[in-house]
Protein backbone atom coordinates (compact mmCIF):
# COMPACT_ATOMS: atom_id res chain seq x y z
CA UNK A 1 0.00 0.00 0.00
CA UNK A 2 1.29 3.04 -1.10
CA UNK A 3 1.75 5.62 1.49
CA UNK A 4 2.43 9.52 0.34
CA UNK A 5 4.17 10.26 3.54
CA UNK A 6 6.78 7.73 3.74
CA UNK A 7 7.10 8.86 -0.11
CA UNK A 8 7.70 12.77 0.58
CA UNK A 9 10.11 11.48 3.63
CA UNK A 10 12.49 9.40 1.03
CA UNK A 11 12.20 11.86 -1.49
CA UNK A 12 13.65 14.72 1.29
CA UNK A 13 16.34 12.09 1.94
CA UNK A 14 17.79 11.98 -1.29
CA UNK A 15 17.17 15.88 -1.62
CA UNK A 16 19.61 16.08 1.65
CA UNK A 17 21.91 13.51 0.32
CA UNK A 18 22.55 15.22 -2.61
CA UNK A 19 23.07 18.68 -0.70
CA UNK A 20 19.62 20.39 -1.11
CA UNK A 21 19.37 22.37 2.81
CA UNK A 22 16.54 21.97 4.77
CA UNK A 23 14.47 23.43 6.05
CA UNK A 24 15.45 26.05 2.98
CA UNK A 25 15.05 25.56 0.52
CA UNK A 26 13.55 22.12 0.91
CA UNK A 27 10.33 22.82 2.67
CA UNK A 28 9.50 25.43 -0.28
CA UNK A 29 10.03 22.02 -2.46
CA UNK A 30 8.52 19.65 -0.63
CA UNK A 31 5.59 22.66 -0.73
CA UNK A 32 5.71 22.39 -4.09
CA UNK A 33 5.83 18.70 -4.71
CA UNK A 34 2.87 18.21 -2.53
CA UNK A 35 0.74 20.94 -4.56
CA UNK A 36 1.76 19.05 -7.94
CA UNK A 37 0.54 15.36 -6.24
CA UNK A 38 -2.60 17.02 -5.34
CA UNK A 39 -3.28 18.55 -9.07
CA UNK A 40 -2.83 15.28 -10.43
CA UNK A 41 -4.58 13.16 -7.86
CA UNK A 42 -7.90 16.06 -8.64
CA UNK A 43 -7.26 15.20 -12.56
CA UNK A 44 -7.72 11.47 -11.68
CA UNK A 45 -4.48 9.85 -10.88
CA UNK A 46 -3.81 7.78 -8.25
CA UNK A 47 -1.38 8.54 -5.15
CA UNK A 48 1.23 6.78 -6.18
CA UNK A 49 1.18 7.62 -9.71
CA UNK A 50 0.81 11.25 -9.46
CA UNK A 51 3.70 11.34 -7.10
CA UNK A 52 6.02 9.37 -9.23
CA UNK A 53 4.99 11.94 -12.07
CA UNK A 54 5.44 15.14 -9.62
CA UNK A 55 8.82 13.85 -7.87
CA UNK A 56 9.74 13.46 -11.71
CA UNK A 57 8.87 16.84 -13.00
CA UNK A 58 10.83 18.59 -9.98
CA UNK A 59 13.70 17.38 -11.42
CA UNK A 60 16.79 15.10 -10.38
CA UNK A 61 18.27 16.33 -6.84
CA UNK A 62 21.57 16.96 -7.86
CA UNK A 63 21.07 19.24 -10.34
CA UNK A 64 18.52 21.15 -8.15
CA UNK A 65 21.14 21.05 -5.59
CA UNK A 66 23.73 22.82 -8.63
CA UNK A 67 21.55 25.25 -9.79
CA UNK A 68 20.89 26.68 -6.36
CA UNK A 69 24.84 26.88 -5.94
CA UNK A 70 25.32 28.73 -9.01
CA UNK A 71 21.72 31.08 -7.80
CA UNK A 72 23.53 31.65 -4.53
CA UNK A 73 26.57 32.55 -6.58
CA UNK A 74 25.40 35.04 -8.20
CA UNK A 75 23.30 37.09 -6.05
CA UNK A 76 25.53 36.92 -3.13
CA UNK A 77 26.78 40.72 -2.95
CA UNK A 78 30.69 40.75 -2.57
CA UNK A 79 30.60 42.05 0.83
CA UNK A 80 28.23 38.96 2.22
CA UNK A 81 30.52 36.80 -0.22
CA UNK A 82 33.86 38.18 1.44
CA UNK A 83 32.20 38.04 4.69
CA UNK A 84 30.74 34.25 4.27
CA UNK A 85 34.44 33.47 3.06
CA UNK A 86 36.43 35.28 6.12
CA UNK A 87 33.81 36.22 8.52
CA UNK A 88 33.47 33.14 10.30
CA UNK A 89 37.87 32.41 10.23
CA UNK A 90 37.76 36.16 11.40
CA UNK A 91 35.55 36.11 14.09
CA UNK A 92 36.58 32.51 15.43
CA UNK A 93 40.49 33.68 15.76
CA UNK A 94 39.15 36.85 17.72
CA UNK A 95 37.82 34.60 20.16
CA UNK A 96 40.75 32.02 20.10
CA UNK A 97 42.82 35.03 20.32
CA UNK A 98 40.78 37.01 22.91
CA UNK A 99 41.02 33.65 25.14
CA UNK A 100 45.10 33.28 24.79
CA UNK A 101 45.72 37.20 25.44
CA UNK A 102 43.75 37.09 28.36
CA UNK A 103 45.00 33.77 29.48
CA UNK A 104 48.81 35.20 29.38
CA UNK A 105 46.86 38.97 31.39
CA UNK A 106 45.81 36.48 34.03
CA UNK A 107 48.91 34.77 34.60
CA UNK A 108 51.09 37.83 34.38
CA UNK A 109 48.31 39.66 36.56
CA UNK A 110 50.53 39.39 40.05
CA UNK A 111 47.38 41.28 42.16
CA UNK A 112 44.96 37.92 41.53
CA UNK A 113 44.55 35.86 44.36
CA UNK A 114 44.49 32.07 44.01
CA UNK A 115 40.21 32.18 43.97
CA UNK A 116 40.42 34.87 41.76
CA UNK A 117 42.79 33.58 39.24
CA UNK A 118 40.32 30.52 39.26
CA UNK A 119 37.35 32.43 38.67
CA UNK A 120 39.23 34.22 35.75
CA UNK A 121 39.84 31.06 34.31
CA UNK A 122 36.36 30.03 34.61
CA UNK A 123 34.96 33.22 32.69
CA UNK A 124 37.36 32.63 30.18
CA UNK A 125 36.73 28.43 29.72
CA UNK A 126 32.68 29.99 30.03
CA UNK A 127 33.60 32.45 27.57
CA UNK A 128 34.83 30.10 24.70
CA UNK A 129 31.97 27.23 25.87
CA UNK A 130 29.42 29.47 25.51
CA UNK A 131 30.60 30.65 22.02
CA UNK A 132 30.98 27.29 20.53
CA UNK A 133 27.90 26.41 21.80
CA UNK A 134 25.70 28.80 20.35
CA UNK A 135 27.72 28.80 17.07
CA UNK A 136 26.44 25.06 17.13
CA UNK A 137 22.73 25.26 18.85
CA UNK A 138 21.39 28.21 17.55
CA UNK A 139 20.36 27.19 14.39
CA UNK A 140 19.09 23.85 15.80
CA UNK A 141 17.27 25.18 18.71
CA UNK A 142 15.77 28.70 17.61
CA UNK A 143 12.99 28.71 14.36
CA UNK A 144 14.67 30.46 11.08
CA UNK A 145 13.16 33.57 10.79
CA UNK A 146 11.35 33.68 7.62
CA UNK A 147 10.53 37.43 7.83
CA UNK A 148 13.41 39.93 6.96
CA UNK A 149 11.44 42.32 9.30
CA UNK A 150 10.94 39.91 12.01
CA UNK A 151 14.59 39.18 11.47
CA UNK A 152 16.36 42.89 11.55
CA UNK A 153 14.28 43.02 14.77
CA UNK A 154 15.65 40.14 16.56
CA UNK A 155 19.44 41.25 15.63
CA UNK A 156 18.97 44.91 16.70
CA UNK A 157 16.93 43.81 19.95
CA UNK A 158 20.22 41.49 20.43
CA UNK A 159 22.57 44.37 19.72
CA UNK A 160 20.74 46.47 22.00
CA UNK A 161 20.79 43.94 24.60
CA UNK A 162 24.53 43.85 24.25
CA UNK A 163 24.93 47.64 24.86
CA UNK A 164 21.97 47.90 27.82
CA UNK A 165 24.46 45.39 29.41
CA UNK A 166 27.36 46.84 29.13
CA UNK A 167 26.43 50.26 30.45
CA UNK A 168 24.25 48.90 33.40
CA UNK A 169 27.49 46.71 34.27
CA UNK A 170 30.29 49.41 34.12
CA UNK A 171 28.14 52.41 35.68
CA UNK A 172 26.00 50.75 37.83
CA UNK A 173 27.42 47.03 38.93
CA UNK A 174 31.06 47.98 39.07
CA UNK A 175 30.78 51.36 41.13
CA UNK A 176 28.81 49.70 43.53
CA UNK A 177 30.58 47.01 45.26
CA UNK A 178 34.07 47.47 46.71
CA UNK A 179 36.01 44.72 43.99
CA UNK A 180 39.75 44.49 44.71
CA UNK A 181 41.83 45.36 42.07
CA UNK A 182 41.69 41.93 40.48
CA UNK A 183 37.93 41.18 41.93
CA UNK A 184 37.57 44.02 39.00
CA UNK A 185 38.72 42.15 36.38
CA UNK A 186 37.08 39.02 36.89
CA UNK A 187 34.21 40.81 37.14
CA UNK A 188 34.59 42.35 33.94
CA UNK A 189 35.70 38.89 32.16
CA UNK A 190 32.08 37.21 33.43
CA UNK A 191 30.17 40.40 32.05
CA UNK A 192 31.90 39.56 28.62
CA UNK A 193 30.44 36.55 27.87
CA UNK A 194 26.75 38.01 26.49
CA UNK A 195 28.77 40.36 24.83
CA UNK A 196 30.70 38.18 22.97
CA UNK A 197 27.99 35.26 22.94
CA UNK A 198 25.35 38.02 21.38
CA UNK A 199 26.96 38.57 18.09
CA UNK A 200 27.38 35.25 17.53
CA UNK A 201 24.14 34.45 18.44
CA UNK A 202 22.54 36.47 15.39
CA UNK A 203 25.69 36.30 12.95
CA UNK A 204 24.26 31.89 13.29
CA UNK A 205 21.05 33.65 12.69
CA UNK A 206 21.60 35.26 9.72
CA UNK A 207 23.71 32.94 8.65
CA UNK A 208 20.71 30.03 8.56
CA UNK A 209 18.55 32.63 7.54
CA UNK A 210 20.63 32.72 4.32
CA UNK A 211 21.01 29.15 3.53
CA UNK A 212 17.52 29.36 2.51
CA UNK A 213 15.28 31.94 2.69
CA UNK A 214 14.36 35.57 3.56
CA UNK A 215 11.41 37.87 3.19
CA UNK B 1 8.81 22.52 -27.52
CA UNK B 2 10.81 26.09 -26.80
CA UNK B 3 14.99 25.51 -26.67
CA UNK B 4 15.96 25.47 -23.66
CA UNK B 5 18.38 28.59 -24.24
CA UNK B 6 15.71 30.54 -24.63
CA UNK B 7 13.98 29.86 -21.56
CA UNK B 8 17.06 29.86 -19.84
CA UNK B 9 16.96 34.08 -20.99
CA UNK B 10 13.15 34.85 -20.61
CA UNK B 11 12.66 33.17 -17.12
CA UNK B 12 13.39 36.10 -15.41
CA UNK B 13 10.97 38.68 -17.39
CA UNK B 14 8.62 36.13 -17.35
CA UNK B 15 7.80 35.60 -13.86
CA UNK B 16 8.47 39.60 -13.34
CA UNK B 17 5.78 39.96 -15.52
CA UNK B 18 3.54 36.69 -13.58
CA UNK B 19 4.18 38.87 -10.42
CA UNK B 20 3.63 41.96 -11.68
CA UNK B 21 -0.23 40.87 -11.71
CA UNK B 22 -0.14 39.73 -8.13
CA UNK B 23 1.72 37.44 -5.73
CA UNK B 24 1.77 34.26 -6.83
CA UNK B 25 3.71 30.89 -5.48
CA UNK B 26 6.35 28.75 -7.48
CA UNK B 27 3.68 25.99 -8.71
CA UNK B 28 0.95 28.62 -9.38
CA UNK B 29 3.60 30.34 -11.34
CA UNK B 30 4.70 27.30 -13.40
CA UNK B 31 0.89 26.30 -14.34
CA UNK B 32 0.32 29.47 -15.44
CA UNK B 33 3.52 29.85 -17.87
CA UNK B 34 2.77 26.20 -19.10
CA UNK B 35 -1.10 27.07 -19.78
CA UNK B 36 -0.13 30.81 -21.25
CA UNK B 37 2.78 28.89 -23.46
CA UNK B 38 0.58 26.23 -24.43
CA UNK B 39 2.92 23.78 -22.85
CA UNK B 40 5.75 25.10 -25.05
CA UNK B 41 7.57 26.66 -22.33
CA UNK B 42 8.86 23.90 -20.42
CA UNK B 43 11.32 23.21 -17.28
CA UNK B 44 12.00 20.92 -14.60
CA UNK B 45 9.99 22.36 -11.75
CA UNK B 46 12.67 22.29 -9.07
CA UNK B 47 14.45 24.80 -11.41
CA UNK B 48 12.19 27.60 -10.77
CA UNK B 49 13.37 27.86 -7.32
CA UNK B 50 17.18 28.46 -7.82
CA UNK B 51 16.18 31.16 -10.45
CA UNK B 52 13.74 32.62 -7.52
CA UNK B 53 16.09 32.70 -4.77
CA UNK B 54 18.27 34.38 -6.81
CA UNK B 55 16.15 37.35 -8.13
CA UNK B 56 15.30 37.77 -4.20
CA UNK B 57 19.07 38.40 -4.03
CA UNK B 58 18.87 40.77 -6.28
CA UNK B 59 16.55 42.84 -4.60
CA UNK B 60 14.08 42.43 -7.79
CA UNK B 61 10.79 40.08 -5.88
CA UNK B 62 10.41 39.74 -2.15
CA UNK B 63 8.86 36.41 -0.89
CA UNK B 64 6.84 35.34 2.22
CA UNK B 65 5.44 31.98 3.99
CA UNK B 66 1.66 32.31 4.76
CA UNK B 67 -1.07 29.76 4.93
CA UNK B 68 -3.20 28.87 1.82
CA UNK B 69 -7.08 28.13 2.03
CA UNK B 70 -5.96 23.98 2.76
CA UNK B 71 -4.14 25.38 5.86
CA UNK B 72 -0.56 24.13 4.10
CA UNK B 73 2.42 27.12 4.24
CA UNK B 74 3.41 28.01 1.20
CA UNK B 75 6.03 30.35 0.07
CA UNK B 76 4.27 33.43 -2.07
CA UNK B 77 6.43 35.76 -3.97
CA UNK B 78 5.65 39.76 -5.42
CA UNK B 79 7.43 41.70 -7.11
CA UNK B 80 9.55 45.07 -5.67
CA UNK B 81 10.18 48.12 -7.54
CA UNK B 82 13.38 47.20 -8.50
CA UNK B 83 11.78 44.29 -10.22
CA UNK B 84 8.99 46.56 -11.64
CA UNK B 85 12.23 48.55 -13.31
CA UNK B 86 13.79 45.77 -14.60
CA UNK B 87 10.80 44.45 -16.40
CA UNK B 88 10.42 47.72 -18.32
CA UNK B 89 13.87 47.52 -19.27
CA UNK B 90 13.00 43.33 -19.77
CA UNK B 91 10.03 44.44 -22.43
CA UNK B 92 12.20 47.34 -24.35
CA UNK B 93 14.55 45.04 -25.10
CA UNK B 94 12.36 41.81 -25.93
CA UNK B 95 10.56 44.76 -27.71
CA UNK B 96 13.17 45.46 -29.80
CA UNK B 97 14.36 42.42 -30.29
CA UNK B 98 10.98 41.17 -31.86
CA UNK B 99 10.92 44.25 -34.06
CA UNK B 100 14.12 43.88 -35.34
CA UNK B 101 12.83 39.87 -36.28
CA UNK B 102 10.09 40.51 -37.75
CA UNK B 103 11.39 43.53 -40.02
CA UNK B 104 13.68 40.74 -41.12
CA UNK B 105 13.25 38.77 -44.27
CA UNK B 106 9.33 39.04 -43.75
CA UNK B 107 7.35 36.17 -44.87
Amino acid sequence: MFDLEQAILAWRKQMTDAGVKAPVPLEELESHLRDAVEERVRQGLGEAEAFNVASGQMGRAGEIKSEFDKAAKLEMPLGQKWGDRYGVSFFASLIVFYGIWMTRLVMQYALFSGKERTLAFAALAVTELAVFAAWHLVPVLFPIIHNKRVESVVVSLCVVADAVWYVFFAWYVLPRFQFTPGGVRVMTLWAMIPILVAPTFFSVLRRSERAGVQT
Amino acid sequence: MIRKELVAASVEPLILALLAGGESYGYAMIQELKARSGDELLWSDGMLYPVLHRMEGKGLIKSRWRESESGRKRKYYSVKEDGKRALKAHREEWTLIYSVLSGLNPI
